[in-house]
């Protein structure tokens, strides 16, 4: 059986915010009774609109935020409780907030992490080898961090993060600001170091790229709730994330026809029969647009 | 503790590296010459007027060099580094890190002094030898224990830069703490005359705060050296070094339980 590896019972969050000097006291609750499970090697989305809930959940179960109530472990530790010992084991890319000295070369700041994870010198050297060739940044181990590419830096971010094997990985935005192709890189290196090595994902991305790609598992959170867990391939055949058939009339008026919403087939037909149009196609809904009306809702 | 000493080794480097960094220290450099040179001036106008001097221009010119060797050392740019990351909260990224954010901010700084300090110390000198035709009026064996409390001068300017920083959380800028501090460093340190021209009265307040014994107490040093006074500067660096570590340790845990609780 697959070990859990991420659990979060009824996790709650309320902030409190004074308003002036002497003003009552606000409650506003950022996350409310979340609950869900991941499992080791799974690559899940945590998805959300701006303001939802996500990224207090993600500094619940990092151990930056304690929780109002609920429970959570990650990897069998309570991270509020444990925070030194869960850091140990995990691997966090906060957006662009970097890792590396700017002036220095890559190899220098993985120097102080291999260190501040006890790695010996000559295991760190030998990981950080295994991982440059892995993402093909050997060239730039030694070249100063301000030198290189965003798509170059934020490999060289993943490779600090990957360094002492973590068994899961949080990452906030991982490819806010890359460019097409350093994006595919990026996605493609981290599919296939989490495969090799087994490693738990835990991705919050605005991009559906990333969710597309990598995920396998998709948390909706609104709202502070949770709002859905389904496998991404569910997700996009209960909400009609697919295809539509679309029917242009003569008059230029397009109709656009969910192939399952069996009461429009009928319509269809009609439209058929009546040849009252000029062009038929199929058009594909994509994972945004599916996500963006579940938002709405 | 190899993460921190790594951490102090990699600061160092990028103060050698960083191009940036190196135009700014330069100006430091020029700016530490020009004051000597100034100054060397203002005391020959001086000795001119009165045969009698407390303090010759070597000696006096040997203890500006270490006073402000210090002072323009000071790796302000991580005041504001930590200042944005507390006013952000990117500090709380800072926690998910096996490493102790103080400690390791801490030894930044120090990996900043330790380059510029003995750079800075070298060109005083060099530039006191081509004015005056004399070398530092110390004896030269003791110049490592100097440079060791200056060390240690550095540490507490050090411990005060993260604690600056560190207040952003409260003070939201602190930049007018850092003024104070500044200004009590220059006159309560006697960093542009050493404290014995002040009145008795005066010079008891200095003592009685840090900046006497990290500006004053070290610097004095260079001309009136002996090992009694070593030592009580040693112990009173020891002390408020000490006082101001475990205050800065209760800032952080405060603004932790806050970044913590209210996110």
């Amino acid at each position: 059986m697959t070990e859990t590896v991420i659990i979060a019972e009824q996790l709650t969050k309320i902030f409190k915010r004074k308003q002036g000097f002497f003003g009552k006291v606000v409650k506003k609750k950022a996350v409310s009774d979340l609950s869900f499970e991941v499992k080791a090697g799974e690559i899940v989305a945590f998805i959300g609109p701006n303001g939802g809930g996500k990224s207090t959940t993600i500094k619940m179960l990092t151990s930056i935020l304690y929780p109002s109530s609920g429970n959570a472990s990650v990897l069998g530790f309570i991270p509020w409780k444990n925070r030194e010992k869960l850091v140990r084991q995990i691997g966090v890319i906060f957006g662009q907030k970097s890792q590396l000295y700017y002036h220095l070369s890559p190899m220098d700041s993985y120097c102080v992490s291999a260190a501040a994870y006890n790695l010996s010198s000559r295991e760190a050297k030998s990981r950080i080898h295994e991982l440059a060739e892995q993402f093909e940044i050997e060239d730039c181990l030694n070249l100063p961090v301000k030198n290189l590419s965003l798509g170059q830096r934020m490999r060289c971010e993943l490779i600090a993060s990957l360094l002492h094997r973590p068994s899961v990985l949080f990452l906030d935005e991982p490819t806010l600001g890359l460019d097409i192709e350093a994006k595919h890189l990026f996605r493609s290196f981290l599919l296939k170091q989490a495969q090799k090595e087994g490693t738990t994902v835990f991705l919050t991305s605005h991009d559906v790229g990333d969710i597309e790609s990598l995920c396998q598992r998709i948390l909706l959170i609104n709202h502070g709730k949770l709002l859905l867990d389904s496998p991404l391939q569910n997700l996009k055949e209960k909400y009609g994330a697919g295809q539509v058939l679309c029917v242009e009339k003569k008059s230029g008026k397009i109709e656009e026809i969910s192939l399952q919403n069996k009461e429009k087939i009928s319509e269809l037909q009609k439209i058929l029969s009546a040849q009252t149009f000029s062009n038929v196609f199929v058009r594909s809904i994509d994972l945004e647009t599916v996500i963006a009306s579940i938002y709405r809702k | 503790m190899k993460p921190y000493f790594l951490a102090v080794l990699m600061n160092m480097k990028e103060q050698l590296q960083s191009s940036r960094g190196g135009g700014v220290f330069l100006i430091r450099v020029i700016f530490l010459c020009c004051m000597i040179v100034i100054f060397h001036k203002f005391w020959l106008v001086l000795k001119a007027g009165e045969s009698s001097m407390v303090i010759d221009p070597v000696s006096f010119l040997s203890y500006l060099t270490v006073g402000a060797g210090l002072q323009f050392s000071r790796p302000e740019g991580r005041v504001k580094e930590i200042e944005e990351e507390v006013r952000t909260g990117n500090i709380a990224y800072q926690f998910i890190r096996p490493v102790h954010f103080v400690l390791l901010n801490f030894c930044e700084c120090l990996g900043i002094y330790l380059i510029r300090l003995p750079v800075l110390f070298c060109v005083g000198a060099g530039m006191i030898y081509l004015l005056t035709g004399s070398f530092l009026p110390i004896n030269p064996i003791y110049v490592p224990i100097v440079f060791g409390l200056l060390i240690l001068s550095a540490c507490f300017a050090s411990l005060c830069m993260v604690f600056i920083g560190l207040s952003a959380l409260y003070l939201y800028d602190p930049l007018p703490f850092f003024w104070i501090v500044q200004k009590c460093e220059y006159v309560l340190g006697g960093l542009f005359f050493p404290i014995i021209f002040y009145p008795a009265w005066f010079q008891k307040v200095c003592l009685m705060t840090p900046f006497g014994w990290t500006g004053y107490g070290v610097a004095s040093l260079i001309y009136d050296f002996s090992f009694e006074k070593a030592f009580t500067v040693f112990l009173h660096l020891i002390v408020w070094n000490a006082l101001l570590a475990g205050a800065l340790i209760i800032l952080f845990k405060m603004i932790r339980k806050r970044v913590c609780v209210y996110g």
